[in-house]
């Protein structure tokens, strides 16, 4: 009896350390709020428009500082929301953002990696207002989809870890500091 | 059989090793990663939860191995400890090299990437960097100065075209069309090629272009950011670098163009300049250099930590791997020292059938092979002691004699069956315990331990003694004849005690005796016995006439009196005559219950206050016996019994009949049970001989005559009072059943 109480004790301080430390990680991972998004159609191509506060922790603007690039995803769903069965997605759609120092002309660029459009800032805050604001990014031709009457959209924008330099990769893993991410953010269209 | 284990082995080593080499390829992979990021970054990732996985899986292993080691040494296991001692040895030999190992590579390590960082060349980047910076910014001043002086010659004159409206270009919902482009006037083509720009714009107050020229062949130009233009509208000129998406540097200049009007004054003249190829290629390689050093500096504990944390895992994996595989040594090789201890446990605990699998044919094997041959042997002389054992135990059960061995502290070793019977002892009270022990615990044997304790503790070599006990069937006369016992030729090692029951001898050596005196007795006193009751009639005949009626009727009295005694002493021999004489048996089948309801009935009618109680078994088997003698026998008993009750009392006697079984013989066992005063003491020993009894007018031979006549059929009598608090003598006789030995006898002679 004694062996099986010291098991089960050391199991429930295992899983009370994960839940606790999942927890962290979660409450440290809302960096990126999103503040508001909407999705409007001009022209028969339906496009973006949100607003986001980026909240980058110490580690990541002194990697900024060091030139590592940062690399963000904007994923995007157009979904049918459902009250007691999981949602079903319309569309989908990612857009990846990299945000990086250039030395020598001592400018922070910010380029949308599909498109391959670039913006120069001279300073990184500037860079991270120009990131926090997506203005009419076109998604989609409206007329490919059959949009239902109860459409909603979600997005989320995180930082891909991934995408760090491999000596970065398991610390940033275990570092709260690194895990930005804004969690779904979720609206009901109204056309 | 043994290929059960042999192939959870190869299935448990096949397991390990595929782990092992997963772990290893993991770690190399690993390795990779850590330098192309590019490659095996994705897997980095994986690459480390496999190996601390793996890792976990290892340390689980071993952990169970040691729980198991610590539990094994707990209990004292054989061959723990010397497992335990192989595994320290493994680990030590094992672990030691490799942490050394480890310590310097870590070493190295360090200071391998510190030795990639130097403040001089930490200088020389920064330095590099601010040299091109400062070439270029010559440059851009240059450019800035040259771009102004174009405004002020495109201030001279006024635009004339139709502006392209900027928010159109901006606006998605607006569609450009290629052909619809009006190119820049001539005097900006002009200016641009004058000056070498790349792409000059003017730019309208409200962001409209009013004029453009290009050399690059994009349909669209590269419009300055709204903060550039806000601030050149503002009067300020602004001027920067910019690398465009094809990897060159352009200098991007945005002035205001100042047409002395102030509607007109918000214009801006934007222009990039290109720098020459080679410019650009320094540029970019010292932006390059910079950013990697850069990099890599910000990597460098980073980097540290990773290759610490690789080297690491390589470190645990090999401790792990090379603790599990000291684990597996240790057991593989102290398990047939294990097997033979524990089989040697085995047969010190007397277990000689213990057999050891032999798995290898080196010195270990031999030595298991001799093991097993040796506990062979052992069992085999100890089968064969075991089977002489037997034989003797089988010898000393046939004798009559009772055998009984003390080791040299007196304690009984050996006893056999006859011993126990004939010193009335059980089995478990003799066993283990001294014979002194043996005697104090049994009352009846007491004369015995007066006797033969002695002589035994004295360890005299050989002696004999006859020693009379009162068993529970009666005295019992035992010849006792005990010798030391010598192993070899060593010193006294025990006793050895052989009993003799000597009393049916000694009993038939005093009967022949009685009777003899019987006989003589009877021969002696008969003879005058007719003459003087002759003598004494004839004297009444010829006086009695002649006397007075007085001394006539003495005579009469006197004469009659000796006539009653003759008769009464003729009665007297003639009985010790009948006990002398060796009677000639008519033996038959005899119900005993019959005859002895024959003899309770006859007394009933004669003694009619007498309670006469009958138990008789009904499942009684016959005896063959003279129903006459057995009568006699009965009827003896019976009126001893009812004699015995006090006087002014209803006697009160139970007669019981019962088989029993003794060893393989059926008996029929008789009890006449009274509740009388019982015998004296003192009488008890010698109830049964001649002349022994406490009633006032008995002739003592009733007894001797059943005694004679139960012995003469084979059966054994004994009376005895009964155990308190009952009041009275039991009187048993025991008879051997029809079919027995004394039956098949047929007509004999007793005596």
């Amino acid at each position: 009896m004694m062996r099986a109480s010291r098991s089960s004790r050391l199991l429930a301080l295992v899983v009370t350390w994960a839940l606790v430390w999942a927890s962290v990680c979660t409450a440290y991972a809302s960096d990126i709020v999103i503040e508001e998004a909407a999705l409007n159609e001009h022209n028969g191509i339906l496009v973006l428009d949100a607003d986001s506060h980026f909240d980058f922790s110490a580690d990541a603007i002194e990697a900024l500082n060091s030139g590592i690039p940062l690399y963000f995803d904007l994923e995007v769903r157009l979904l049918r929301a459902r009250r007691y069965l999981w949602d079903v997605d319309i569309f989908t759609t990612r857009r990846r953002y990299a945000i990086e120092r250039h030395a020598l002309s001592n400018q922070f660029v910010l380029t949308e990696l599909i498109t391959g459009e670039r913006r120069l800032h001279r300073t990184l805050e500037l860079a991270i207002e120009d990131l926090s604001r997506i203005r009419r990014l076109p998604l989609v031709e409206a007329a490919t989809l059959e949009l239902p009457p109860d459409l909603a959209a979600a997005i989320r924008i995180e930082l891909d870890i991934n995408a760090l330099p491999a000596p970065m990769i398991p610390l940033a893993y275990v570092s709260p500091g690194w895990h930005m991410s804004s969690g779904w953010y979720q609206w009901p269209v109204v056309r | 059989m043994a290929s059960g284990p042999l192939k959870r082995r190869i299935t448990a080593l096949g397991a390990v090793a595929a782990m092992s080499l997963v772990l290893l390829g993991s770690l190399i992979l690993m390795s990779g990663a850590m330098q192309n990021s590019a490659q095996f970054g994705a897997l980095f990732s994986i690459l480390l939860l496999t190996n601390t996985i793996g890792l976990l899986v290892f340390i689980v292993l071993i952990g169970i191995n040691v729980r198991r080691l610590v539990r094994q040494l707990r209990k004292r296991r054989p061959g723990s400890r010397l497992t335990l001692r192989l595994l320290v040895f493994f680990v030590a030999l094992a672990v030691a090299p490799v942490t050394v190992l480890y310590a310097f590579s870590l070493d190295f390590l360090r200071r391998g990437i510190d030795s990639w960082f130097d403040a001089r060349i930490d200088a020389a980047l920064d330095d590099a960097l601010e040299l091109g910076r400062e070439a270029l910014d010559l440059r851009m001043r240059q450019l800035l100065g040259q771009t102004e002086r174009m405004a002020e010659e495109l201030s001279q004159g006024s635009p004339e075209r139709a502006p392209l409206r900027l928010d159109l270009l901006r606006n998605p919902d607006s569609i450009v069309v290629a052909s619809a482009w009006v190119p820049g006037p001539a005097q900006v083509d002009a200016l641009r090629e004058r000056n070498g720009a790349e792409e000059m714009t003017l730019i309208g107050a409200d962001g409209e272009v009013l004029a453009s020229s290009s050399r690059i062949s994009d349909l669209v130009p590269h419009l300055p950011p709204e903060p550039v233009l806000t601030q050149a509208r503002a009067g300020r000129a602004y001027i920067g670098l910019d690398p465009l998406a094809d990897g060159d540097l352009y200098v991007r200049v945005a002035v205001p163009v100042n047409l002395g009007q102030t509607t007109q004054g918000r214009r801006v003249l934007h222009a990039l300049f290109p720098f020459p190829a080679r410019v650009n290629e320094l540029a970019a390689s010292v932006e390059q250099a910079y950013a990697k050093y850069n990099e890599l500096a910000y990597l460098r504990e980073k980097l540290k930590l990773s290759f610490a944390m690789s080297l690491t895992l390589v470190l645990l994996f090999s401790i792990v791997t090379a603790v599990w595989a000291a684990f597996y040594s240790a057991r593989r090789l102290a398990a047939p020292i294990r097997d033979l201890a524990e089989g040697t446990a085995a047969v010190a605990a007397g277990d000689y059938t213990t057999s050891l699998p032999v798995a290898s044919n080196d010195d270990v094997g031999f030595l298991v092979r001799s093991f097993n041959e040796m506990t062979r042997r052992i069992a085999q002389a100890r089968r064969e002691v075991e089977t002489q054992h037997e034989y003797l135990d089988s010898v000393l059960r046939q004798l009559s004699s009772g055998v009984m061995t003390l080791d040299e502290g007196g304690r009984v070793t050996t006893v056999n069956d006859a011993a126990l019977m004939l010193l009335d002892i059980a089995d478990t009270a003799a066993q283990g315990a001294t014979l002194a022990a043996v005697c104090a615990n049994h009352e009846h044997l007491h004369a015995l331990a007066g006797v033969v304790v002695p002589l035994v503790e004295e360890g005299r070599p050989q002696w004999q003694e006859q020693v009379t006990i009162l068993a529970a069937e009666g005295r019992r006369e035992l010849m006792c004849r005990g010798s030391t016992l010598h192993l070899g030729h060593g010193p006294a090692s025990g006793h050895v005690i052989v009993f003799e029951d000597v009393t049916a001898i000694i009993q038939g050596q005093r009967d022949a005796a009685w009777s003899e005196v019987a006989r003589r007795l009877a021969h002696e006193i008969k003879n005058p016995l007719t003459p003087i009751q002759l003598a004494a009639e004839r004297l009444r005949l010829k006086y009695l006439r002649k006397l007075g009626a007085t001394d006539g009727e003495l005579l009469e009295r006197l004469t009659n009196t000796i006539v009653q005694q003759v008769e009464t002493m003729k009665t007297m021999v003639n009985t010790f005559s009948d006990y002398a004489k060796a009677p000639v048996l008519n033996r038959g089948s005899v119900d005993v219950n019959q005859l002895a309801a024959a003899v309770v009935e006859l007394f009933r009618s004669g003694r009619p206050d007498a309670q006469v109680e009958c138990h008789f078994d009904d499942a009684l088997p016959e005896i063959t016996a003279d129903p006459t003698r057995l009568r006699q026998v009965l009827n003896n008993l019976i009126k001893n019994a009812l004699e015995a009750s006090p006087e002014g009392t209803n006697p009160h006697i139970i007669v019981t009949t019962t088989k029993v079984q003794h060893g393989l013989a059926e008996q029929v066992e008789i009890r006449i049970e009274d509740h009388g005063d019982g015998i004296p003491e003192d009488l008890v020993p010698n109830i049964f001989d001649p002349y022994v009894t406490n009633k006032p007018r008995g002739t003592g031979l009733g007894l001797a005559i059943v005694k004679k006549i139960v012995e003469e059929h084979n059966g054994v009598v004994t009376l005895r009072n009964k155990p308190q608090p009952d009041h009275g003598a039991v009187a048993v006789i025991r008879l051997p059943a029809s079919g027995e030995r004394g039956a098949a006898d047929g007509e004999e002679h007793a005596a």
